[in-house]
């Protein structure tokens, strides 16, 4: 069923078909549209599950432990500050092996005040061992969502689904929205061989030696590194149900492409008509919108850009002392592999609008054009104040 | 006289709290009446430090160890999850110290209640960081030596009253016990449990480590602290009704604090301070009880 | 108790959850100090001329279980519905109940008990095909006899007179009836398989392997020493009981313990092991032994029941599991089966807790391993 719907709404509307059964989450601009739909939605009864209006975000993913350990499908949603004060919570997440799945919208942290688009929010984040997939569009958020339950289930890690905070949250497009039954055949009922239960009395998480310590934390390495070919796998079998795939590394035009525009996020879109923008100049360009952040898609990353001399990338973000965490991640993941000079650029934190002449120009830079903006570090930064 | 006193076995020996520790008995007299329909959830503290050592532990109920600051909250989530899955039944049993309770956990646990969340919470009060080394918090009495109130910086601040928060948030049941009063303990856990609802137990948990007491002590000073009404027996319904439970005659504070070398270092003018507080919060408390003795 | 083998991080479930219990971690490597369920003896006990268990007795009273009670007593004392009625009762002078309230009414638990219905079935030793005659039924030759009967001898009471009992057929009005005495008497031959003669004349003693003369309560030449003592005529040399001074009807539990005392040196006599010995108690448990504080106070009470619930067991392990609800460890438990209270010594830390929370004193702190 086609329907014109926003990001935030699109949000809701998944954790319907998902039949999630558990939602305890607290609101926080530009999130709130979804928290407020899933209370209307439980309040109708359209939604089997139970809400918890809970009082602080670190309390929102408390509630999602207990209820996921327990053996529900639980399911949340905030953005930057929540995010931040999620913080000690994630690491328990993940390292509590809980598929737990959330929506992040991506906002800038404070000081100061913003609560425009920026990544660092979910980037920083990037160590508690949460799979981060980042959409590029409204059906993205829908279909993504169906697409992590269905892995974060199967390789028992919560996943990190991030929408740019008010050019995805707030931007309505028209999408296909599956029925039911559809999305039942595809996300079969949470049923885990571990839980937390009377019928089988244990202790989670209790206190635990060096010795089996370290081994627990090579298994769960060992595990998420495998969630590459894991949603790759339900990303094929969801294309092959609905027509449509979400792989974690998606490239544009890449076969012969010498510069390649890498984003994440809604600067996709963009990021392509910028390439095609290039390509008519006779620049042999191509775009990669890099999906999936973690794990670190090592394997298809690498494939795709094998033939790139130059990696023109986007970070919307940034970690201080180091440089753009994206530019960062990608020459972890070339290192000794591969020849491409990777060209980091600051822009767009804090809501600064990318467009695709400026990401065109970023291109042109990096092929020995006009300078775009301030070098400092490794980096180059756009549109800001000398 | 030929059954055993305690017929539950949900704890089984082999763990590594201190010998004597009153939070261990506490656990025993909560899980007897609760029983094997008990999910308990609690947070960083003297008890999950010494339930087990992965993979194993000493408790026949299914426990969750969750992070410092989320008891109540974490506990909501299991709640939620049992009612989805028809188990509204199954008793949810939040567990934690004092410093869970009173300190960092206090936002989550006002959360839960403003919900009236369905769980019994037990708040093991031994009056101080225990776990990470007898540092005060705001469950320390007056006057009282810990680490972070040594000699020199003495607490000067009263017990934090916890219970007043918690009828303030006009709950089903309220009430308070002592390890040393094993039966009354056991009668209010059986009250919580016939109720629906958040449902709150602050329970006296002795510590001979911290409280520097020999061991075999930890139910009689737990005894002489009711005594001497420096942690008085009483329930509060739906947060407005207060009763008191029957106690022995009032004493003065001076054998309970001389039993424990945490009030050795305190000086007459100190001591002056404790009876004063303990006497003047008892004299609100039985205004506040009136005629009612508990039922 | 082993804890598991883990060869491979994927023999563990994903999510960090136990997999078996502590009970492997022998924490009982911990303790400096050993508690040991050691009765005290109870000052009843100790002031009962006779070392008779009061508490046991009086913990069956307060169970509603008369006969058990009357068993624990009839192992020490072949007449406890005559003591229970004469006797000056030096226990309740001793009684520590005194310290909280009113001191327990002791020996009328003791008639209450001797009221029971039935005798009861006290383990008779096999047969030793040894013939025993005493000579004079007074309370010290019949607790000789009695005891000498349950040592597995042949025992016969000669009794001069028309009715057993000696001194005690001349107690005042009102303290012994006559029919109560008579069925005592004969509850004491059927437990023991004595048989009781009475009018009895010599000539009675041919194949006897021992005789026994109960003088202790005559007067020394007296009508009544020499009728028993002529009884003994013709037989072997008599083992004879004596007392200087007699008995006072109040003293019938000092007459019955030089019985029992007699019994034992009848069977060294004839080659035999003893019959009787007190059991090795620890010493006589005083108010510090006590915690007074978790007896409530409590009126005395006419019903037997009721005042046998008033009595703190004094050093004497009654069951009440105080121990068992206050480990913090669960090592301190009730055996069901074997009706003790046992310590799981892998696990015990030593804490002490069980041992002074025990009201009555009867678990102490050992220094052992």
């Amino acid at each position: 069923m086609k329907k014109v719907i926003m990001g935030t709404e699109t949000a809701a509307l998944a954790a319907v078909l998902a039949r999630v059964q558990v939602v305890a989450a607290y609101p926080i601009t530009p999130q709130t549209v979804t928290v407020e739909e899933l209370s209307d939605y439980i309040g109708k009864g359209e939604l089997d599950a139970e809400y918890i209006t809970v009082e602080s975000e670190h309390s929102a993913m408390a509630a999602c432990v207990g209820a996921s350990a327990t053996g529900s499908r639980a399911f949340t949603a905030t953005s930057s500050q929540g995010l931040a004060l999620m913080h000690e919570m994630l690491h328990h997440a993940a390292g509590g092996r809980l598929p737990i799945v959330m929506l992040n919208a991506n906002r800038a942290l404070s000081p100061p005040w913003n609560l425009y688009c920026d990544h660092t929010d979910s980037l920083s984040q990037r160590d508690t061992g949460w799979i981060q997939y980042y959409c590029c569009d409204v059906q993205d958020v829908m279909d993504s969502t169906f697409i992590a339950y269905r892995v974060a289930e199967k390789v028992m890690l919560p996943v990190m689904i991030n929408l740019d905070g008010f050019y995805l949250t707030h931007t309505s497009e028209i999408i296909d929205v599956p029925d039911q039954e559809e999305v039942d055949r595809y996300l079969p009922p949470y049923d885990p061989a571990d839980k937390v239960d009377v019928d089988n009395p244990s202790t989670y998480g209790c206190v635990c030696g060096a010795d089996l310590f370290s081994s627990l934390k090579y298994r769960r390495q060992m595990e998420t590194l495998a969630v590459e070919q894991a949603w790759q796998e339900a990303s094929d079998e969801f294309a092959a149900q609905f027509g449509r795939s979400h792989a974690p590394v998606q490239g544009h035009n890449l076969d012969d492409a010498e510069v390649v525009i890498v984003t994440i996020g809604t600067a996709g879109g963009a990021a392509q008509l910028a390439a095609d923008a290039l390509r008519k100049q006779g620049v042999a360009a191509g775009s990669l919108n890099l999906a999936m952040v973690r794990p670190f898609p090592h394997q298809s990353f690498r494939r795709a850009v094998s033939g790139a001399k130059h990696l023109v990338v986007l970070d919307r973000d940034v970690s201080y002392g180091g440089e753009g965490i994206v530019a960062q991640e990608i020459k972890s993941c070339l290192y000794g592999k591969s020849s491409a000079q990777v060209h980091g650029f600051i822009a767009g934190v804090g809501g600064m609008d990318i467009t695709e002449e400026l990401l065109a120009d970023m291109a042109r830079e990096a092929l020995g054009g006009q300078k775009q903006g301030l070098e400092l570090g490794d980096s180059i930064w756009i549109k800001v104040l000398p | 006289m030929n059954s055993k006193i305690l017929k539950q076995e949900l704890l089984a020996p082999g763990h590594m709290g201190c010998p004597g520790c009153g939070a261990s008995l506490v656990m025993r007299y909560v899980l007897e009446v609760l029983g094997p329909q008990t999910m308990v959830v609690m947070p960083a503290g003297c008890w999950p430090t010494f339930v087990g050592l992965y993979p194993s532990t000493c408790l026949r109920v299914p426990v969750m160890s969750v992070p410092f600051a989320t008891t109540a909250m974490a506990a909501a989530g299991v709640r939620a999850s049992l009612n989805r899955q028809g188990k509204s039944e199954t008793n949810v049993l939040a567990w934690a110290g004092d410093g869970g309770t009173f300190d960092i956990g206090l936002q989550a646990l006002s959360g839960a209640a403003e919900k009236n969340t369905d769980l019994i919470y037990v708040c093991y009060d031994n009056e101080a960081y225990m776990n990470t080394g007898i540092q005060r918090s705001s469950a320390t009495p007056p006057g009282c030596w810990t680490t972070t109130t040594p000699a020199s910086a003495p607490k000067v601040e009263p017990k934090k009253n916890i219970m007043e928060i918690m009828a303030a948030h006009r709950i089903p049941y309220a009430a308070t016990a002592s390890v040393g009063y094993p039966r009354d303990l056991m009668e209010k856990v059986e009250k919580a449990k016939g109720l629906k609802g958040t449902r709150f137990l602050h329970i006296l948990a002795s510590c001979p480590t911290g409280w520097r007491h020999e061991t075999e002590l930890t139910m009689e000073v737990a005894r002489k602290a009711v005594q001497c009404r420096a942690f008085p027996l009483y329930e509060v319904w739906d947060g407005v009704r207060w009763s008191l439970t029957p106690m022995a005659a009032k004493t003065p504070v001076t054998d309970y604090l001389n039993m424990q070398g945490r009030f050795k270092g305190m000086s007459a003018p100190q001591r002056e301070v404790f009876q004063t507080w303990v006497d003047e919060d008892w004299e609100r408390l039985r205004e506040k009880c009136g005629d009612n003795q508990a039922a | 108790m082993a804890k598991k083998q883990i060869d491979s991080i994927m023999q563990l479930p994903v999510m960090p959850l136990t997999i078996e219990d502590m009970t492997w971690n022998k924490t009982g490597t911990w303790r400096l100090l050993t508690p040991v369920q050691q009765d005290k003896t109870a000052p009843c006990r100790a002031a009962c001329p006779l070392g008779q268990p009061v508490p046991q007795m009086i913990h069956q009273l307060a169970e509603g279980e008369p006969a058990a009670g009357l068993a624990l007593l009839m192992a020490y004392n072949p007449m406890p519905g005559v003591t229970g009625r004469l006797c000056y009762h030096p226990c309740q002078a001793k009684c520590l109940r005194k310290e909280l309230d009113q001191g327990i009414a002791i020996q009328s638990l003791e008639k209450s008990a001797s009221q029971a219905e039935g005798a009861p079935a006290l383990e008779r030793r096999a047969d030793t095909g040894k013939l025993v005659a005493v000579c004079g039924s007074g309370p010290a030759g019949l607790a000789a006899a009695y005891f000498l009967g349950l040592a597995g001898n042949t025992v016969t009471v000669l009794e001069p007179g028309q009715v057993a009992g000696g001194f005690l057929t001349q107690a005042k009005a009102g303290q012994l009836a006559p029919e109560v005495l008579a069925k005592e008497i004969e509850r004491l031959a059927q437990v023991a398989g004595v048989q009781i003669k009475t009018q009895a004349a010599p000539n009675f003693l041919a194949g006897m392997d021992l005789v026994l003369v109960d003088e202790s309560a005559c007067a020394p030449d007296s009508a009544e020493a020499q009728a028993v003592s002529a009884l003994a005529k013709g037989g072997p040399e008599p083992l004879v009981l004596s007392a200087e001074g007699g008995f006072k009807a109040s003293q019938v539990a000092h007459a019955l313990a030089l019985g029992r005392e007699a019994a034992n040196q009848a069977q060294e006599a004839l080659g035999l092991p003893a019959i009787f010995a007190q059991p090795e108690l620890g010493p006589v448990a005083t108010v510090d032994d006590l915690t007074l504080g978790f007896f409530a106070p409590a009126e005395a009470s006419e019903q037997a029941q009721e005042e046998a619930a008033r009595c703190l067991s004094c050093g004497t392990c009654n069951l009440c599991q105080q121990c068992a609800l206050s480990c913090p460890d669960a090592c301190c438990n009730l055996n069901e089966a074997g009706g003790t209270i046992e310590i799981d010594l892998y696990h015990c830390k030593g804490c002490g807790i069980c041992s002074y929370e025990c009201p009555r004193g009867a678990l102490v702190m050992e220094n052992q391993p």
